[in-house]
């Protein structure tokens, strides 16, 4: 599983746009089931981040890029 | 009697069922996920062959697809989810693919490959698997502080570890513990 370094992480919101979203929040972005989301995250081809209790994240940008094919 | 083994209290009971069903959605979802890898997992003998048999087929209406790194493929069989086993006559024989197919990604990505039909289900397994634990260590974090937040300032590790041990009991082990899906759940 691919983390983000926090070097990687932007420090800043964007225009109030809110800086990460769930697995589940991710999902519905995406138009996938949760255990999609999971699989890519898996494969390295979605970095997150952990939260509090070890909560998965998966920042904005890395849902752009996703979606982008970057 | 060790904690562990000792029964839970009334609010502990009373935890364990407010989570079943503010999570039900989840549970449910996951399970059937695992079942979804169990059945495939015990079926990859007989998916392998039929992978195998239609490379044979030389009918000019076989379906081609063409993966992200630039590679045609014909498609073979349609596996669980969005996934498909393909193969690819070269000169060094037929090589065989899982590729995904993602409603937001353009064409297909590879999954895995490799010169034999078995390994690329048995990659695909692998990796259903893990992600499969992932999935259950943040829903494990989900479910913690959830318990944190409804019941301040008590220890409800044990409902925690009891709700997740039902859901791990007959995942994380192989498939060898089918015995405990009956289990459910509940704790």
């Amino acid at each position: 599983m691919d983390t983000l370094s926090k070097s990687e992480s932007q420090p800043f919101p964007v225009s109030g746009e809110r800086l990460a979203y769930s697995v589940e929040e991710a999902a519905a972005l995406l138009g996938v089931n949760y255990f999609s989301v999971y699989r890519l995250i898996q494969r390295g081809k979605l970095k997150v981040c952990r939260a509090l209790r070890g909560k998965l994240l998966v920042p904005r940008e890395e849902l752009l890029k996703l979606l982008k094919g970057e | 009697m060790k904690r562990s083994q000792s029964r839970h209290t009334a609010l502990e009971e009373q935890a364990g069922a407010d989570i079943r069903q503010q999570f039900a959605e989840h549970f449910d979802q996951f399970l059937a996920s695992s079942a979804a890898i169990e059945h495939f997992e015990k079926d990859i003998a007989r998916l392998a062959l039929a992978v195998n048999m239609t490379t044979a087929r030389t009918s000019p209406s076989r379906i081609r697809l063409q993966t992200n790194d630039g590679v045609t493929w014909y498609k073979s069989l349609d596996l669980m989810d969005s996934f498909s086993a393909c193969y690819r006559p070269t000169d060094a024989g037929t090589e065989f693919a899982v590729v995904e197919r993602l409603p937001f990604a353009n064409g297909h990505e590879i999954v895995a490959r490799s010169r034999n039909a078995v390994d690329v289900l048995k990659a695909l397994a692998h990796g259903q698997r893990k992600a499969l634990q992932l999935w259950n260590e943040d829903l494990s974090a989900h479910v913690s502080q959830s318990l944190a937040e409804r019941y301040p300032g008590q220890d409800m590790s044990q409902i925690t570890n009891a709700v997740m041990r039902g859901l791990t009991q007959w995942v994380s082990h192989d498939h060898t513990q089918t015995q405990n899906r009956s289990r459910g759940i509940r704790i």
